[in-house]
């Protein structure tokens, strides 16, 4: 058999057990790259002004055209990137790090402070996620690092209520009385015992967050309550863009599909994930 | 708090009853059990799944479920109560003076962490050594239960190792601090039986080098006559019989023990079918008046309505109006 037709093999292979995997993950590493590169990458400085150019549309100097007081857009919307990975990496910390936390607890202490963390989320849960994140960010006052906080809040009682369903499946297991019967402390039992073995959903569950996170942190921006301009954020550079779609649609587009194909990645990646950690689906492939 | 310190006994169990509530008052699942284990002796407490066995083991660890209550009773390690320690307390006897062996070794182990780490951790939970000693120790353990390439099998997750290999170094995880008292419950049901005698031996050796006490609950009478001293037969709750092994295999006098022992296949005796003994365990809540067997016990009469209280036979004793006599 030949290199060319083995190599060829084995990219079928891999195409078809992780296709989901590879797409997402593509698409992330591109976000990603563009958050992390994006002085290096980007061809102009995203705040730098030029009225004489203003509403270009695409040309080789201004690859995808110039807003309305003459930005880079392409520039631009890579570095939106960087606040969206900022914003959805500080809200998922938050979510995943409290959320479990706060699970694992209640799970394992039982009785009432589980009855009282967990009506505390249902609270939280009650609350639409957009409304919730406006009335934390009127309160809080608006600027990014609010509107990360507030995007975390949000991802508490999804990753409690995981935390919990998992913790209690882990505390059925004979490592945990095992564990007991050598004199570990509770506070030892959970973070030796029971967070290791209840990681991997949790995690999943992340980059399926993390898209999520970036949908939302747009749409704060877009309603003025996220990134604050000129800082340059998908949601208000879509706000802005909305008004010019008739002259400029290249505006609201681009960042539109910025902002589409990174939710589409991280969502692809989480679904990918799951199928890569269940047992189940990887011995039927 | 009254330190008794008159007793020789590893472990000494009297008058243990324990409760669960229940819709029509609380059930009692173990009543009055008393059982001691002197130092270097292989105890046996055999009886049929529910008969208390396994509740009577977790009471002396201190793991009984949330909704169970010790009713009476009092349990002794070495004479010092072992009922009603603060949780601290408890936890620097746990792994330290008293070690458990579970029935299944790869369900006990933590899937996530090498053996190493599982087997040093008590070194360092109870000794404060050092992460990278307790590793150390924890090889020199594993080569200790004859765990064939220790130094690499150490680094390996439990998933990794076969079933006796997983047992083995539960053994040596419960052993690194050389406790008083080690209770195992049904260690080798899940294994084959040659494994099974080979983890049988080891048990049998750490008794000889460190005197260790071992309380072992089983359901398995070939195991109790092979490997145990003293064996204790549980039935709905009560000891019905206690006794040396030898004494109770030759000649048991609680009917139940006999029943137990007739429904034993062995090889060479050839029974047309196997015996079964009529009825079933019966529920906590629904134990008759007087002797728990009697509505399973061929011999039951008027009497038997009536408790029965143990003979005074010396070592060998029973809860039974009628002691069964062997020819």
């Amino acid at each position: 058999m030949s290199l060319s037709t083995e190599m060829a093999r084995s990219i079928r292979w891999t195409w078809r057990r992780h296709g989901i995997l590879s797409i997402g993950g593509v698409l992330v590493g591109l976000v990603v790259l563009a958050a992390l590169g994006a002085d290096l990458i980007a061809p102009h400085s995203p705040y730098e002004l030029d009225v004489a150019r203003m509403l270009q549309p695409p040309s080789l100097v201004n690859w995808l055209g110039t807003d309305e007081v003459g930005r880079d857009v392409f520039s631009r919307t890579i570095y939106a990137a960087r606040i969206s990975v900022e914003v959805a990496l500080v809200a998922v910390g938050v979510g995943l790090v409290g959320g479990t936390l706060i699970g694992v607890f209640a799970a394992y202490f039982g009785g009432f402070v589980d009855m009282a963390l967990m009506r505390l989320m249902e609270l939280l849960f009650s609350v639409p996620a957009i409304l919730l994140a406006v009335i934390l960010m009127a309160s809080l006052g608006t600027n990014i690092l609010n509107a990360m906080i507030a995007i975390g809040i949000i991802f508490i009682p999804g990753f409690a209520r995981l935390a919990r369903a998992t913790t209690m499946d882990a505390l059925r297991q004979q490592y945990i009385e095992a564990a007991r019967v050598i004199g570990m402390s509770d506070i030892r039992i959970i973070f030796r015992e029971i967070l290791p073995n209840i990681l991997a959903p949790s995690l999943v569950e992340a980059a399926v967050a993390f898209a999520y996170a970036v949908l939302l942190e747009s749409a704060l921006s877009f309603l003025g309550l996220g990134a604050q301009p000129p800082e340059p954020s998908w949601g208000n550079m879509i706000n802005t863009g909305r008004g010019f779609m008739a002259q400029a649609p290249w505006l609201g587009i681009v960042p539109g599909t910025a902002l589409f194909l990174c939710v589409l990645g991280f969502n692809l990646l989480g679904d990918g994930l799951r199928d890569l950690l269940d047992p189940h689906l990887r011995e039927s492939q | 708090m009254t330190v008794e310190c008159n007793s020789s006994a590893t472990l000494e169990i009297s008058n243990l009853s324990i409760e669960f509530p229940g819709r029509t008052g609380p059930r009692r699942v173990v009543e009055r059990m008393s059982l001691t284990v002197a130092p270097g002796e292989i105890v046996a407490i055999i009886g049929e799944s529910g008969s208390g066995k396994t509740l009577t083991a977790l009471s002396v660890l201190g793991l009984l479920p949330r909704q169970a209550r010790i009713r009476s009773g009092s349990i002794l390690l070495k004479g010092h109560p072992l009922i009603g320690l603060t949780a601290q307390e408890r936890r620097s006897i746990l792994g330290n003076r008293i070690a458990f062996i579970p029935q299944d070794a790869l369900r006990a182990l933590n899937p996530t962490l090498i053996v190493a780490d599982q087997v040093g951790e008590p070194f360092v939970l109870h000794r404060g050594t050092a992460w990278a000693a307790a590793r150390c120790l924890a090889v020199e353990l594993l080569r200790s239960v004859h765990l064939r390439d220790p130094e690499q099998r150490a680094k390996e997750y439990p998933h990794q190792y076969s079933g006796g290999m997983q047992q083995r170094a539960m053994v040596a995880m419960g052993l690194a601090l050389e406790p008083e008292l080690l209770i195992a419950d049904e260690p080798t049901t899940a294994l084959d039986v040659t494994v099974q005698a080979q983890v049988l031996a080891l048990l049998r050796e750490v008794r000889e080098e460190h005197g260790t006490a071992i309380l072992f609950i089983t359901h398995d009478l070939g195991l109790v006559a092979d490997f145990c001293d003293r064996v204790y037969v549980m039935y709905a709750g009560r000891v019905v019989e206690e006794g040396p092994v030898e004494e109770i295999f030759v000649s048991p006098r609680h009917p139940y023990t006999y029943a137990l022992l007739s429904a034993t296949p062995s090889v060479g005796e050839r029974t047309p079918e196997l015996l079964a003994i009529p009825g079933q365990i019966p529920q906590p809540h629904e134990l008759p008046e007087g002797c728990a067997f009697a509505p399973r016990c061929v011999r039951a009469e008027a009497r038997c309505s009536v408790d029965p209280l143990f003979d005074t036979g010396g070592a060998h004793r029973t809860r039974c109006w009628f002691p069964e006599r062997r020819s």
